[in-house]
């Protein structure tokens, strides 16, 4: 590689060793000097060659670095999965690749039921617990790769879904809640059920409406989400029906 | 021979010459914003310490992590300086100290080596703590 990088400095000594070697020059009285320069020459070539290697080396090592570090900082710290700053990002990409498509894209924003009481009655640490098996078990429920299921904060998660409807972001969201529902994970002080539960509210951009925006549509879903809390929690609103476009 | 001490920043090494041993240490990271005059004082000491050497032989210990390319070239002109001098009176020994699982520092350590006729340049591994 180096060899090919310094083609020129090869020319170079080629032409000088060539002239020192002329019988034009054999009696120049400068060509002791001429040949002394042409060493250092190629010493100091030699140096620049293992200088660029050592640099080529050292800045590899802070890719890797670099590429440690924006992978940690996309991932959150608690349960390993992409953390509320990473799924902006992809939600504003998504969305605009959407816009450009004249597709699709829904977003499922999750909450855990009664989770304060959760951690009330059984403790932090068991709370984290619960938090990193929800995380995991929501983000098993997604089957495209461009679908992405992030944390929103405290106990709040949400889902991005390029390329998905109304009707199948609520079919998602539905096998979510079924998924977590089977968990079984025991949660005595919640009023509504034994175990821990979870609400989602669904928000879709479609290509029938005005664009809207990512933080609407989080907006949107948001309040779809207060609205499954006020009809009684551990539930998807809207409700899935045939109609919803 | 004079002492000189250079003390440690997070950009640049600890330079320090111990008379009483007769060792030079460079120990540290090495990216200073400005290679030329970071290093400036250290080969001033040389030039000015270089062609007294005393009985006792010169021992240079470089523990260098990491270092962009102006301290790169910085160290090849440190070790140039040295090989002209052991060269003409000998007794300069210089050690590269590396920690056993850095191979990038074990690498460049032995560019450093192969780039070196004379001068005696030894690699040492040394164990994490």
């Amino acid at each position: 590689m180096t060899e090919d990088l310094f083609k020129r400095e090869a020319t170079i000594i080629r032409h000088a060793e060539d002239l020192a070697a002329s019988p034009d020059n054999v009696d120049n009285p400068l060509l002791p000097e001429f040949q002394s320069l042409l060493g250092h020459y190629m010493k100091l070539l030699n140096q620049a060659k293992r200088l660029v290697k050592m640099s080529d080396r050292m800045q590899g090592n802070l890719n890797i670095l670099n590429e440690q570090l924006e992978h940690l900082s996309s991932i959150d710290g608690l349960t390993g999965i992409p953390n509320r700053r990473h799924f902006d990002e992809v939600l504003e990409t998504e969305l605009k690749r959407a816009y450009r498509d004249k597709m699709p894209l829904s977003v499922i924003m999750v909450d855990i039921d009664y989770f304060k009481a959760y951690n009330d009655q059984y403790g932090h640490m068991k709370g984290d617990k619960c938090l990193r098996l929800v995380a995991q078990t929501l983000s098993e429920a997604p089957k495209r790769p461009t679908e992405i299921v992030g944390r929103y904060g405290g106990e709040e998660f949400v889902a991005a879904l390029p390329n998905t409807g109304m009707q199948g972001a609520l079919i998602v969201a539905e096998r979510m809640r079924t998924m977590i529902q089977d968990l079984d994970i025991p949660h005595e002080s919640s009023p509504i059920a034994s175990q821990v539960t979870l609400s989602f509210g669904v928000a879709c951009e479609t290509q029938y409406r005005e664009e809207r925006g990512a933080e609407s549509l989080i907006q949107a879903a948001d309040q779809m989400l207060y609205e499954a809390k006020r009809l009684g929690r551990n539930r998807v609103h809207p409700v899935c029906s045939d109609d919803t476009p | 021979m004079d002492e000189l001490y250079i003390e440690a920043t997070k950009s640049s090494p600890l330079v320090k010459f111990d008379p009483k041993n007769n060792v030079l240490e460079i120990v540290g990271e090495s990216y200073p914003e400005n290679a030329v005059k970071f290093y400036a004082p250290m080969f001033e000491w040389l030039n000015n310490n270089l062609g007294h050497l005393n009985s006792q032989p010169l021992t240079v210990n470089l523990n260098v992590s990491y270092f962009n390319s102006s301290s790169s070239k910085a160290l090849m002109n440190l070790f140039d300086v040295l090989e002209e001098t052991f060269q003409k009176v000998g007794k300069i020994t210089v050690n590269w100290l590396y920690l056993g699982e850095n191979e990038t520092a074990q690498e460049c350590g032995e560019e450093f080596q192969e780039d070196l006729e004379f001068l005696p340049f030894n690699l040492v591994k040394i164990e994490n703590g």
